[in-house]
């Protein structure tokens, strides 16, 4: 819940506070849930709207600094990665793929955590959006181009 | 293009998986205490306090003062002339106060006088 709420709002305190609200709307909800969906797709799917609510109001506000650094103001942290090409600067990858990420649109940002940094199965996340499956997959082919073309430069810096 | 197909790119989500919230170990307890302030406040005010009470309350409310003005206007309207300002109500009261009322004489005999059967 919370990976999902920082990523897709880069701010740590907006983030708490709709982990909060989904908990407790959970917590009032919870003698109605028939467990047709999954607990885990139907807690998701309140952060996600939550999130995306607060996306829109916030297009009315002032763009990011540009010394921004997402994974700092979301208060994310990234694990060192076993077998890491050492020729290639962890951090700074991590920092761009992060960038890359903010820079989708909300639709398929939320797509990509779900799937690829959560790890559920394209169903739950399926129905955790309440899409086709074949719509999920294609904002995924979408934004999975979008980022790997964000970190070519990095990579091929790296390779050379 | 056919999006249908598995795309995925083992080191993107090696990468995008090493990313991880760091727990929040104050989240809890603030859950609890914002628990605990609800279960302080009286049902029926929290009920009202509801964001779908408050807008059905003022829905209502709207509606009422709309339909009190259209009412109070409503029955002061139509009832004499409109006059522009207060001073041409008065003088046009006057007037009609002034004026007497000219009662024409019923016809003799109720036929009419130029019917041309006469002649």
């Amino acid at each position: 819940m919370t990976t999902l709420a920082r990523t897709m709002l880069r701010d740590a305190d907006e983030a708490a506070d709709v982990v909060e609200d989904t908990l407790l709307r959970v917590r009032d909800a919870a003698p109605g849930f028939r467990g047709e969906r999954g607990l885990t797709t139907w807690v998701m799917r309140i952060v996600a709207n939550r999130c995306r609510d607060l996306l829109r109001r916030r297009k009315f506000t002032a763009g990011r600094p540009e010394d921004f650094d997402p994974l700092a103001e979301s208060g994310l942290r990234a694990e060192p990665i076993e077998g890491w090409d050492l020729a290639i600067d962890q951090e700074r990858m991590m920092a761009m793929l992060e960038r890359a990420i903010d820079a989708l649109p909300p639709d398929q940002r939320e797509a990509v955590v779900l799937r690829d940094r959560l790890g559920l199965s394209y169903d739950e996340v399926a129905e955790t959006l309440g899409l086709k499956v074949a719509a999920v997959k294609s904002r995924l082919f979408r934004a999975r181009t979008a980022l790997r073309a964000a970190l070519r430069p990095l990579g091929e810096r790296g390779s050379t | 293009m056919n999006h249908d197909r598995d795309d995925e790119d083992p080191g993107l989500t090696r990468m995008l998986r090493a990313v991880r919230a760091e727990a929040d170990p104050a989240l809890w307890t603030r859950v609890r205490a914002r628990i605990e302030a609800r279960r302080r406040v009286p049902a029926p005010l929290a009920w009202a306090m509801r964001p779908t009470a408050l807008a059905a309350s003022l829905a209502l409310l709207v509606a009422s003062a709309t339909l009190a003005f259209v009412l109070s206007t409503g029955s002061a309207v139509g009832t004499e002339e409109d006059y522009a300002t207060l001073t041409e109500a008065l003088v046009a009261e006057r007037d009609a106060e002034a004026t007497p009322v000219e009662v024409e004489p019923a016809p003799a005999g109720g036929a009419a006088s130029d019917s041309g059967s006469g002649m």
